[in-house]
């Protein structure tokens, strides 16, 4: 469950990050991501939980000091929340390793238009 | 006659006791003019100086961080993750003293302090994990990697000497 406080947040970066908007970086932890503001980060990452048996997206706040005050998670299975944490990672994870980008060339190097054929040989 | 000449003289002396006052009062207000204009010229000049002192410390203070990413670095590659942690703590605290110099005067930069330091918290993480539990696996080269653009970033901010601070701060 995202706590109250963090709810717009949630919902506002996903929104952002869908739109490309918000510079998510890679860490020193390969599945986790970055994206900082003036004062604080926020990371995010994915990892299965052993109890549940079921994926969960983390969240972060690290302070000016790089301190992290405060954590939670959402169960993927949540019925509320696990679908935009989950697309929020995906969305990080695209942002951060260029994915969408790295798609993008490969398809106009390949030739295939918007409804994904026609490849070029 | 002699009344009429003492009135005469009278009115020529205070006429003459006008023209000095009012001449006087303009001498004054000139060099009230002056003495503040050497003042300010005075006041900036120190300004400038301070300014210039305060640069010169914070880019030496750039390249002490840069120094000491690459000591983690290499206390990293060595798998000396106890000497990393603090030399990281060290890392971060420097960081924080920069910010403190250039504090509000940032763009873009003040995300790029915070995404540093962000960065260092999380390695700090992953060693004092390795600290609790010293089977945990770390990839040294994945950290490395981090530093290094964290020491390329730094680099950056010293080569293109970004931080001239703005007058009078």
């Amino acid at each position: 469950m995202v706590p109250e406080i963090y709810s717009k947040i949630i919902l506002k970066l996903n929104d952002l990050t869908k739109e490309g908007k918000v510079n998510w970086k890679t860490t020193s932890v390969p599945d986790k991501f970055l994206v900082s503001f003036k004062d604080f980060s926020l990371a995010i990452w994915t990892s299965y939980d052993q109890n549940e048996q079921a994926e969960f997206t983390g969240f972060e706040l690290i302070d000016p000091n790089g301190k992290v005050v405060d954590r939670f998670s959402v169960m993927d299975s949540n019925k509320e929340w696990g679908n935009v944490t989950a697309e929020l990672y995906g969305g990080a994870r695209r942002k951060a390793l260029r994915i969408d980008e790295a798609v993008k060339i490969i398809s106009k190097e390949l030739g295939v238009d918007e409804d994904g054929d026609d490849v070029p040989f | 006659m002699g009344g009429i000449f003492d009135n005469y003289w009278r009115d020529v002396l205070t006429a003459l006791g006008l023209v000095f006052t009012v001449g006087g009062f303009t001498f004054s207000i000139i060099q009230i003019m002056k003495t503040r204009k050497i003042a300010q010229d005075a006041k900036n000049a120190a300004v400038d100086a301070q300014d210039k002192i305060k640069r010169n410390v914070m880019l030496s203070d750039i390249s002490s961080c840069e120094k000491t990413v690459n000591e983690v670095k290499t206390l990293i590659k060595d798998k000396k993750y106890e000497s990393g942690l603090l030399r990281i703590n060290d890392l971060i605290a420097q960081l924080i003293q920069v910010r403190s110099f250039v504090k509000g005067q940032l763009g873009e930069e003040e995300q790029e302090f915070q995404d540093s330091i962000g960065q260092l918290g999380i390695i700090r993480g992953l060693l004092d994990g390795k600290m609790i539990d010293k089977g945990k696996e770390l990839d040294g080269k994945v950290i490395n990697e981090t530093l290094s653009k964290i020491a390329d970033r730094l680099n950056g901010w010293i080569g293109k000497s970004k931080y001239s601070i703005t007058k009078g701060a």
